[in-house]
Parts: C-alpha cells; structure tokens; sequence
C-alpha cells in the first residue's frame, strides 16, 4: 500500500523529490510503471511516483513528451510534477513526434487517429483527430509515426502504412497495405518499415516503398511480428520481433538474445555495440557484444520504447 | 399511508444500519456512519486514511484514481462541516500533489471527472492541480466532458448500459453531481441522467434483478437470479421486496442514503407496476466502441425485453463483428425469481481470440491475452458463459427466443455452453426439447441444437448446476417460457406443444432454422454460411430501428432529439436535455 499526500514528511513527500532527473548517460525507458532510467550495467530506477502506463517517449526541449494509454505527458527534466498534455479526447496515444520545437507542433498517433493540438484557453491543449476520412476503425488505429517533414507524415497503422500531407487532411495507401506497421525507423539511407507479417520493407524517400526481407528463417517457420525497429548507425539492422532480436549485418539475418516480445530495441550511436531491448513482456535486456544478453532484475517487466542517450537532448 | 419520500427515508435508514453495523472499511461508508450519528472524528481518520492509498494489484491505481475521487469528494461535499481540518487538508493535498489516473472506462471517468470537477470547485485557489494545470483548466475540461457524456447518452443512448456490476456507477456520480456542482445547469443536467438511469432500471425491473441484456454483468455472476451490486440501489429507490442485508446494504449505497436528489415517484411505480404484464420493453443503446480490427464501425445496440409476471426473457443485436467481443457482456437470458443458481438459463458460446481484448484495448495483440487474463484467469475458461460471441444470432419474440451460432473452423471454442439450474426437474420429452416446470409458475422449455451431453459444474459459490456443452460449430439453443396459468391442459399440454415446435432440418446446411411458438408466431432464421442472418417473425423481417426506449410507461423517446416522455396512471414526467441536434457528438474515448 503507498499513501500520497497525508503529512508532510512521509513516504510521499519523498516520492516528489525523487525528481524525474537524468543525465547525459543515462538510458530511459517507457514502462507499465512510468518512466525508468538508467544504463547497462548499472542501476535503474523509478523516475518518480507517477507511474502512468507509458507507450513512447519523444524528446522534447530539457525533457520527454511521453505517450500513455491515459494519455500524454510532459516530463520536464528536474521537475517533480508532470504535466498532462492530454485533454477528454486524447487517449490511447502509441507514438509523438513535432514538426518544431514548439508542443503545439505535436503530431500524435492514437488508438484513435492521428490527432493535432491547438492551444486553448489556461494554456492547455485541445486535440482533434485528422484521421476521420479513413473510414474504417483498423485504419485509423495508429501504432507508428514518422515525420519526413513538417508537412508529410509516414503512419503506420492496424491496416498498412499511410502518408498523412496537407497537416492530416490528406490520406494515401502505400504499397505496405492489409498488414499492421508497427515499427519504423529513419536512417542515413532512408525509411525503414516492419510488420506483423515478418516483413522489413525500405524507401529511401520514404514513399516508393520495396520489399526488403522476410524475417521468418523458413516457410514452415511460424511468422513473428516486427515491433521495434533500430541501427548501429555502421550497417547494422536491428529489428525487435515477437519471437526476439533478430540483426542483420549485411550478411543475412541472425537471431540473438531471449525469445520475448521485444517491443523495444535501441543503440546509443556513441557506444554501438551497446544494444539495450524492452519485452512487453519480458523486461529489460542489454548486451556489449550482441551475444549474451543481460537482464536488469530490478527494470519494471513490460518495457515499450527505449531512448538511448544520444536520443536524449 | 406513508409517502414516497417517507418510504425511501424509512429504507435509508434500514440500509444505513446494516451498513454501519460492519467494520468501516471503505471511504463509501462513512455516509452509512454519519447518517446513524457518528461523530465527524471517526469518518475523519478513515478519510486521511483511505484517500490517496493505492492498493497492490494490476488495477489498483485506476482505483484510487476514479472510486475513491469520487467517494471522497461525495463525503467532503456531503459532511465537509464536520470533517476535521486536517482530513479535509489531506484530500485537498491528494488532488494537488498526489497522482491520479482516470482509468479506462466509462464509469472510471465519470467517477474520475465528477471528483475531479467537485474538488476544484472548492478548492479553486490551489495554484496548480496534481496533472501540473491549473485547477481552472481541470475543471473546464471535466465540466466538457460530464456535459458532453450526458448530451451523447440522452440523443444515442447509454454507452455502459443496463450493467448490475457498473450502472451504480453511472447513476451515483450524477447523483453527487445533481447536488453539488456549482453550476445550475449542470446539476440539471445530471439530475435528469440520474432520472434516467433510475428508469433503465424501472423499465426492466424483473424479481428484484435486472431482466435483459447487459454491457458488463459482474464476472461469473450472470448464472445468479440477482447479480451484481445493484440491489442496494434498487431497494431503496423502489422498495419492492423485503429487506435483505446481504444484498440490499452494498456501502457504495451510502452516497444514495444521504443525497437530496432522489427520482420522481413515477419511476419507482413503474418499476413495481405488475398490471402491464406481460409487455416488451426495447431500448436503442450506443454502439460499442471497437476502435481496432474493425472495417466498419459498429452499430448501435438493439435490446429486446419481454417481461411477464413470472419470468423475463431479453435479448440484444450487439452491432459488432468478428473478432469483436466484450469480455463481461451478456447478450441474452431467461430468469425468474428463486434462490441463487436456480432461475437463470443462458448460454454462451465461450469465444476467447486475443483480438478480442485488443479490439477495444491499446497494447499488443501478439501479448495481450496472457497480460489480461493472467490477473482474471477465468476471462479465458472453457466453460465460461458470460462475454459476447461475434459467431452468435438471436431472435426473439415475446417469450421465446431461437440463438444460433456459426463458429469458424478456426476458433478455439467449437462449441456452446447451456447452463440450467440444477434444482428444475428437467423432462426429457424425447423429440430434442428439455421441459420443466418451475415451481407452478411458469413452464420453461430449452431445445439444444446440436450434440450435446450434461455435465456438473460447480465452483464455490459462484455457480452450481448443469453444463450443456453443445459440440457443434453451427449450435443453437431454442426457449420459450410461459406463464402455466395461460397453458390450457397445463405441463403436460406444454410438453405436448414442443412436437414440431423448432425445425432445424435445414440447419444448418441451408441456414434456414423456424420455430413455432406457444401462441402460433413464426420465428425463422436464414443465416447462410457466408452472409449475414435475415431474421423473420411471422415471414416479416425484423425491424430493429427500435427508439431510444419503447415500452408502456414511454410516451415519446426518439433517438438524436434528448426528449424521454413517460406517462403512467395520468402522469408526464418529461426528461428535456436540451439538445442542439446539430451539435457535434463528443468523441467516445473510453472502453465501454
């Protein structure tokens, strides 16, 4: 049982200033438990005592805008209190990213569309969904977003990956359709897309999208989907399945670590062959040589997205 | 001769007691405590002590964060003179410096939104809310959305509708909300929603439970004759029946004891009125919310109540597809008055795909069935027999109802439960139907479709009877049930009716299955393999276009205009919501 609020020096006072603090090397983690940090081979840790079910995290100016199934957060580095970006429509949020450095240039994709704020009245935001012209729900199910620019936008969504233009009042079908995207990933050559059916798929402008791999070793090798996506920034693939790690390093595609959901996978680009992975289940994973993995006992047990510190303003 | 207002006072008291007489336990409680006299210390300490605590457990944040907003917050307006300081201080520091969570349903928010709303309205001067807004910028969003959730159930429909398990829920946070929001309208406004899911209730009052459909009924609850935590509720806006403290005394009842808004009169006599039966009563309710593995959006919910003097036969059009399926929803059963286990007959085919938790939940559909039915193993148990099929078509009229089912080759369940009460002695009449007499009230006939055989099921005192496990992907289940007093020759005559009652010859090849009724109606089913079931009674398709509520007591309730007209015994009670019918719908964001 934890108390919040009741004297003045207790348990709870002492949860508020366990700050959301991190520093430049420190990892953080998306967790059914709020926001975590830490590193490979140390310690992790709580970030405070809101413990919010968090689905990704964006970095925003000296803090996190961080996506929840109730919603959307700002983490403001130092900070003891959070503050909610969400209003009585946003929900379900998957993934954010800002076409600014302003919060009113979010761009959120939710279990519900894909939804852009507007400034109201006590400085809060009020969102609205641009994804109503996709007519069916699956569609509008939006799991993964890229922004190739401030005005065209990659959604990876329950039926295929869409390019949202004209600031959400334009839709369009990729070749990527009838098969959930939930992962994707934008490197030096281009986009990288991955689905439930196994598949990687690449564009190197991020719209005229080809079939790069299948993932599944065999035919007769059950399907796992793609969740995460992420790179070495030095030809490495790696992409987090429902069935693990699977890499490729220009010589095909090799499986690594535990057999869990990876929902998460990130590479800090100062330190590459540093690999941290989050299972949704299965929590937190780290390797140094892409081999033996390791896992942080003390990390909550469903991790959903990872920044690495590079990824960290 | 008492008067209603006298009456309600009189079992207020009653509840009041049988709740005071158990060890205060919960932040609900302390209405019953005050009420029986206790002084403001007490309910003081059990305020700073319980709000703010979060339990151990997977929902336990949601909890603290939705129930006990909206218990403290209804104890705080309600008795904040003799509260101490310092308790008040604590709530007032939970909702500035704690961390709350409005949950996922719709009753999570409305507990979440009406706490949150009554809180800064006495509290606006804190300079910043627990969320890091303003209070001024969380009451405006709380007031959009209570009068926006209300603007959408008075023009489509409750979303959560007709649950025993949740409607307190829904019916008790607009009760606080009539009696302290500041703003005149509002309290209006809530006035009326608690009006009206006071007359959800009314409508299908059968035998002290809740007849007919039900968006959520408690789990493993839905084979008792009265489910849920209602019973509180019900005793003491309609009477109706003698007290009975295990059922009639929930603490969440508290908040009804000691409010100043009550229902009109009216809707306690149409609860209790006998002399319209039998009678249907149909009500449109709003479309599930399915937001993923869905083509097309779902359809409003279509229910269907036949209430007679003994017994209660409901149905619902559920307006979903594959792989759709709320989890603790009910979509049909007959019931009647009797002990626990002995007077309910449903069935269900127990559909347990992943895609039907994440259809309407975030997360991962690769994961999500072990995350969710881990903590609730029984969501995924093959016996089960509450939670909506996709594969399963009703059709009823009046006393008698013809289900069937098309499992795919793929589901894991390729079968249908039945369950039926072991304490009726079942005959078997030798051509398919099962026939029973209950206690000289009512004789009840059940005709299996499909292989079967009888198995025991019992598990603690959540269920004890029969388990008819029908072995067949195209199963059905046919009923009728009828008052013995309007069977000339009695059982014997009744079991002689079922000769050539169902024909299921060309089911399901054809797809075509009929049934013949007591009263000479014609059901028939055409569901062709690939295609969506065409229902017919007396060969005229169905019209489901139902209004929002069609029954005796209704004068006028049309869907979209918020106008609910009764009349009953020379009375108008007319619920006007003020609808702008061009008005957009607030987006329904929640799971209900």
């Amino acid at each position: 049982m934890k108390a919040q609020g009741s004297a003045p020096d207790n348990e709870s006072d002492e949860c508020h200033r366990l700050v959301t603090e991190w520093d430049g090397d420190d990892w953080l983690a998306a967790t059914q438990s709020g926001l975590w940090l830490g590193r490979p081979g140390g310690t992790w840790r709580g970030s405070g005592p809101y413990e919010h079910a968090l689905n990704s995290l964006t970095s925003f100016a000296d803090g996190i805008v961080a996506g929840a199934d109730g919603g959307l957060w700002l983490i403001a580095r130092g900070e003891p209190r959070w503050r909610q970006l969400h209003d009585e429509v946003l929900t379900l949020v998957e993934a954010a990213s800002m076409t600014s450095d302003e919060l009113q240039s979010l761009v959120v994709a939710t279990g519900y569309g894909v939804h852009l704020p507007a400034v109201a009245a006590h400085d809060v935001l009020r969102w609205s969904n641009c994804s109503e012209a996709l007519s069916a729900p699956s569609a509008r199910f939006s799991t993964a977003l890229h922004l190739l620019d401030s005005e065209t936008w990659l959604v990876g969504t329950e039926t295929g990956l869409f390019v949202c233009t004209e600031h959400g009042r334009r839709w369009s079908a990729t070749s990527i359709a009838q098969v959930a995207v939930r992962a994707l990933l934008s490197t030096d050559e281009g986009v990288w897309a991955g689905t439930d059916d196994g598949d990687i798929w690449f564009a190197a402008d991020g719209l005229a999208w080809q079939h790069h791999a299948c993932l599944a070793p065999t035919e007769s090798a059950p399907t796992e989907s793609v969740l995460s996506l992420a790179t070495n920034h030095h030809g490495v693939l790696l992409a987090g399945t429902t069935g693990g790690i699977v890499v490729s390093d220009g010589n095909g595609w090799r499986s690594t670590g535990p057999t869990l959901p990876m929902a998460a996978v990130a590479v800090d680009g100062r330190t590459p062959s540093t690999w941290v992975a989050g299972a949704a289940p299965g929590g937190l994973w780290w390797t140094e040589d892409g081999d033996a993995w390791q896992q942080a006992a003390e990390a909550p047990k469903t991790i959903r997205h990872l920044l690495s510190p590079d990824q960290v303003q | 001769m008492t008067t209603y207002t006298e009456d309600v006072d009189s079992r207020a008291l009653q509840i009041a007691e049988a709740i005071n007489e158990r060890d205060a336990t919960s932040i609900w409680g302390i209405h019953a405590s005050m009420m029986c006299g206790q002084d403001g210390d007490a309910a003081s300490a059990l305020l700073a002590e319980k709000f703010g605590s979060i339990g151990d457990g997977a929902f336990a944040r949601n909890a603290a964060g939705t129930f006990d907003v909206l218990a403290a917050m209804s104890v705080v307006c309600r008795w904040g003179d003799q509260l101490s300081r310092e308790s008040l201080d604590h709530v007032r520091t939970v909702f500035t410096d704690g961390v709350l969570s409005r949950g996922n349903t719709e009753n999570h928010w409305l507990m979440h939104y009406v706490g949150s709303l009554l809180a800064y309205e006495r509290w606006p001067d804190a300079p910043v809310w627990w969320n890091g807004l303003t209070p001024a910028a969380t009451h405006m969003e709380a007031d959009r959305w209570l009068r926006g959730i209300i603007d959408r159930t008075a023009r489509c429909g409750h979303h959560e509708y007709d649950s025993p398990q949740y409607h307190s829920w829904h019916l008790l946070p607009m009760a606080v909300l009539a009696d302290h929001a500041k703003d005149a309208d509002l309290r209006q406004q809530a006035a009326q929603a608690a009006t009206l899911f006071t007359a959800d209730m009314a409508l299908e009052y059968s035998q002290g439970g809740w007849a007919g459909g039900h968006s959520r009924e408690g789990y493993r609850e839905n084979t008792w004759t009265v489910s849920g935590n209602l019973g509180v509720l019900q005793y003491l806006y309609f009477g109706g029946e003698p007290f009975d403290a295990d059922r009639h005394s929930h603490p969440l009842g508290g908040i009804a004891l000691t409010a100043r808004w009550r229902p009109p009169e009216m809707v306690a006599r149409i609860a209790l009125d006998q002399s319209s039966l039998p009678h249907v009563v149909r009500k449109t309710k709003a479309p599930r919310e399915i937001p993923r593995h869905a083509d097309r959006a779902p359809r409003a919910v279509r229910k269907y109540t036949y209430l007679s003097k003994s017994f209660a036969l409901g149905s619902t059009q559920l307006g979903i597809d594959p792989p759709a399926g709320p989890i603790d929803l009910v979509s049909w059963d007959l019931g009647w008055g009797g002990p626990k286990h002995s007077a309910k007959i449903v069935a269900n085919h127990p559909y347990r795909s992943p895609l039907r938790f994440s259809a309407f939940l975030g997360g991962l559909p690769q994961s999500i069935r072990r995350g969710i039915a881990a903590p609730k193993p029984y969501l995924q148990w093959p016996d089960r027999l509450f939670g909506a099929s996709p594969y399963e078509r009703i059709l009823q009229h009046e006393g008698a109802i013809l289900v069937l089912y098309r499992i795919p080759e793929d589901d894991e369940a390729p079968y249908v439960n039945l369950y039926l009460p072991a304490t009726a002695a079942w005959k078997d009449t030798g051509n398919g139907w099962l026939c029973a007499d209950m206690n000289g009230t009512h004789f009840v006939g059940v005709r299996p479709i499909g292989t079967y055989r009888w198995d025991l099921i019992k598990e603690d005192d959540f269920i004890d009877g029969w388990l008819l496990r029908i072995d067949d992907r195209c199963a059905g289940v046919a009923v009728e049930a009828i008052e013995a007093a309007d069977v000339e020759g009695g059982f014997d005559a009744f079991v002689s009716s079922r000769t050539g009652a169902l024909d299921v010859a060309n089911w399901p090849a054809q797809g075509r299955a009929t049934m013949r009724t007591m009263s000479g109606a014609r059901l028939e089913m055409d569901w062709p393999a690939s295609g969506e079931a065409v229902r017919k009674i007396d060969d005229q398709p169905i019209d489901d276009e139902y209004d929002l509520y069609e029954a005796p007591s209704i004068a006028q309730a049309k869907l979209g205009d918020g106008r609910i007209i009764f009349e009953y015994d020379g009375e108008r009670l007319e619920l006007d919501f003020g609808i702008d019918a061009a008005s957009p719908l607030m987006p329904m964001r929640c799971v209900g």
